[in-house]
């Protein structure tokens, strides 16, 4: 096989295989890039975003344009960034962790990245119509959305890219599902796979089966704005927000689970040891993201048109499995033999950070405190701190665990620690100060405010954007060194537990040069390394 | 436990989860959308599954081409045809031309 791909990559010209490559390792890198200036693009829209709410009054943009700014911010990263680079990270590893030679449907996995790249050109392409890009909030909400709230031909791209990019995470995610469950080497039993494989098959079961829903909503909003009465009255808007949920709610587990599995992965490796009570952590995976599926109209609480009692019970009872989860890293955390490095300082930032968004969840899980929270900063800070707190983090602990994989060097400890320090710095001056600034009263979506009581907490947060923004500056750095002299590593730098270890850094086409090595638990390396000392 | 039980396990807890709806009162449209993602869950499983017994194990070893110009291609005349809803028709045309020709190389290169 190596033979066979290494053949097929010889004739195959340069710009081809950078541009249209079926190999999971290139396709995965290019999602990779794009989604990189995605968030930078994103990210200087949230610096605007601060720097307008450091005072009161409006003084660096208009009203109009502070509501495309939040709504492009919220958009290009739930849509452009944090889902498919959860993505990316199953297609680039799941090939590798259960041993297959290629990724299910490289040219559809190839096809959804370009989607998902062309998507995200379609909904930014806004910025270069008459009236601007869609203003509408991440959420497309109707009427907001209709012709006489957002006329122009913005929101219609804003519309088709979301479901032309979301379209490309559909078929990303079928392919990584397809890999996990259909292209398992011999003896790769599936509570044998490693939890980051399983947290991506649980991720695209959500995918696939809540992003279709998002993509028909996406055609029947834009043929709503273009004369087919869909969305009509009080129904059509209610009817759109359990459409839209259905696929919003999911779609924040989507942005978590492979982080949890990448977080998971650091711990067990520096640990040394596969997770305690394995099954009971892919069951309570299975549960957790069964019970994800169910909580969307939590959203819709205050509408006044949902079960209430059932969506306020479904979201709460997610404190079960998430809890067992927590367990069971703590449990992995809690060992005589765990090596510290970056990595794992970035997965307990993850532990932690991630636990603020996850009980502030519970205050809006219950009908009567999400009555006042609603709409508030509270929600604000309560998803920044599940998603960038939470997500990101979990995200830069597997950046530094497998950088080294993807690029065959190591990265700088020094502006890896620096990223750290003023990641946790700059991201708890942002987002803590928003809880408060919300139970005093402050209302999302606004870019002016009442100065009492709510100006210095604006101004902190402010601040503690510009120390993300510094961080992101030394992880930059970070990668550039690392990239042009960073020190070489071998293929296990960590005394990995999973099959990808068991291969060079970089992975060759094909993926391993040998056989791929037999698999007799859920840590093959540890049990070859056993078995051959 | 193999690959076609998980959707099916999954799906199966779907419909349970939509199930506990049912005694807090009828809601037609978040019980369709939960119970149906569920039951449409647990028939790919069960279908996947029956097929799985008919047909051999699939391979890891098979080869792909390294490149596959036909699926970017493809992928562009979706988003020109998005594209061009803003511009103008002749952009959508170009688009769907551009699926076309795409759809066509995918299939071509398929049957290698």
């Amino acid at each position: 096989m190596t033979e066979l791909a290494t053949g097929a990559h010889a004739d195959a010209s340069e710009l081809s295989l950078l541009l249209t490559p079926t190999d999971h390792k290139a396709i995965a890198r290019g999602i990779g890039r794009v989604a990189t200036v995605f968030f930078l693009m994103s990210g200087v829209l949230a610096l605007l975003m601060r720097a307008e709410l450091a005072e009161p009054g409006m003084q660096v943009v208009s009203t109009s344009a502070y509501s495309r700014l939040f709504t492009m911010h919220g958009s290009g990263m739930i849509y452009l960034v944090v889902t498919p680079v959860a993505l990316a990270v199953g297609v680039y590893l799941v090939p590798l962790q259960v041993g297959a030679r290629r990724i299910a449907g490289p040219g559809a996995a190839l096809a959804g990245a370009w989607l998902y790249g062309i998507g995200g050109a379609v909904m930014f392409s806004g910025f270069f119509t008459a009236e601007g890009p869609g203003r509408a909030t991440w959420i497309g909400i109707d009427p907001l959305s209709s012709t006489t709230g957002t006329p122009g031909a913005g929101m219609d791209l804003w519309i088709l890219g979301v479901a032309v990019a979301t379209l490309g995470q559909l078929v990303l995610a079928a392919c990584v599902l397809a890999t996990a469950l259909r292209l398992r080497t011999d003896g790769m039993t599936l509570l044998r796979m490693p939890p980051l494989t399983w947290t991506l098959v649980v991720t695209c079961l959500m995918a696939v089966f809540a992003f279709p829903v998002l993509i028909v909503t996406m055609l029947l909003l834009w043929l709503d704005r273009h004369g087919v009465s869909i969305f009509i009255g009080g129904d059509g808007a209610i009817a759109y927000q359990h459409l839209f949920w259905f696929y919003g709610h999911p779609v924040v587990y989507v942005m978590f689970f492979p982080f949890v599995g990448a977080v998971a992965e650091v711990v067990s490796t520096a640990s040394g040891r596969p997770l305690r009570a394995y099954p009971l952590f892919v069951g309570s995976l299975l549960l957790f993201t069964a019970l994800s599926m169910s909580v969307w109209a939590h959203h819709m609480f205050t509408t006044g048109a949902v079960t209430n009692r059932y969506f306020a019970l479904t979201s709460t009872a997610l404190v079960i499995p998430a809890g067992i989860e927590y367990i069971e890293l703590i449990g992995a955390l809690w060992s005589r033999t765990l090596r510290m490095s970056l990595a794992v300082w970035f997965a307990v930032a993850f532990l932690v950070q991630f636990l603020i968004g996850g009980l502030s969840g519970i205050w809006v899980a219950s009908p009567a405190i999400d009555a006042h929270a609603n709409n508030s900063y509270v929600v604000v800070a309560h998803f920044h701190y599940a998603l960038f707190a939470g997500s990101m983090f979990g995200l830069f602990a597997g950046l530094y665990h497998w950088w080294p994989k993807v690029t065959g060097r190591l990265l700088g400890r020094r502006f890896g620690v620096v990223h750290l320090v003023l990641g946790v710095v700059g991201t708890n001056l942002t987002f803590m100060p928003m809880f408060l600034a919300g139970e005093r009263g402050m209302t999302r979506r606004v870019g002016n405010y009442p100065g009492s009581g709510l100006s210095t907490l604006n101004l902190l947060s402010s601040i503690g954007s510009g120390v993300i923004a510094l961080s992101m500056l030394a992880l930059a750095l970070n990668l550039w060194r690392s990239a042009r002299a960073g020190r070489p590593a071998d293929a296990d730098p960590w005394g990995g537990l999973t099959l990808e270890w068991a291969t060079t850094s970089p992975p060759p086409a094909g993926n391993f040069d040998g056989p791929v090595p037999a698999v007799r638990s859920a840590a093959p390396l540890a049990t070859a390394a056993g078995s051959s000392a | 436990m193999s690959g076609p039980h998980v959707p099916v396990v999954w799906g199966g807890l779907l419909v349970a989860i939509a199930a506990v709806q049912l005694t807090f009162g009828m809601h037609g449209t978040a019980l369709a959308l939960l119970g149906g993602a569920g039951i449409t869950a647990v028939l790919v499983g069960a279908a996947w599954g029956a097929r799985a017994r008919l047909t051999a194990p699939v391979t890891t070893t098979a080869a792909s081409a390294a490149t596959s110009p036909g699926a970017a291609t493809a992928a562009a005349g979706v988003g020109a045809m998005a594209l061009g809803s803003a511009i103008g028709a002749w952009l959508s045309i170009t688009g769907g031309a551009l699926l076309l020709i795409g759809v066509v190389q995918v299939v071509r290169q398929g049957r290698r």
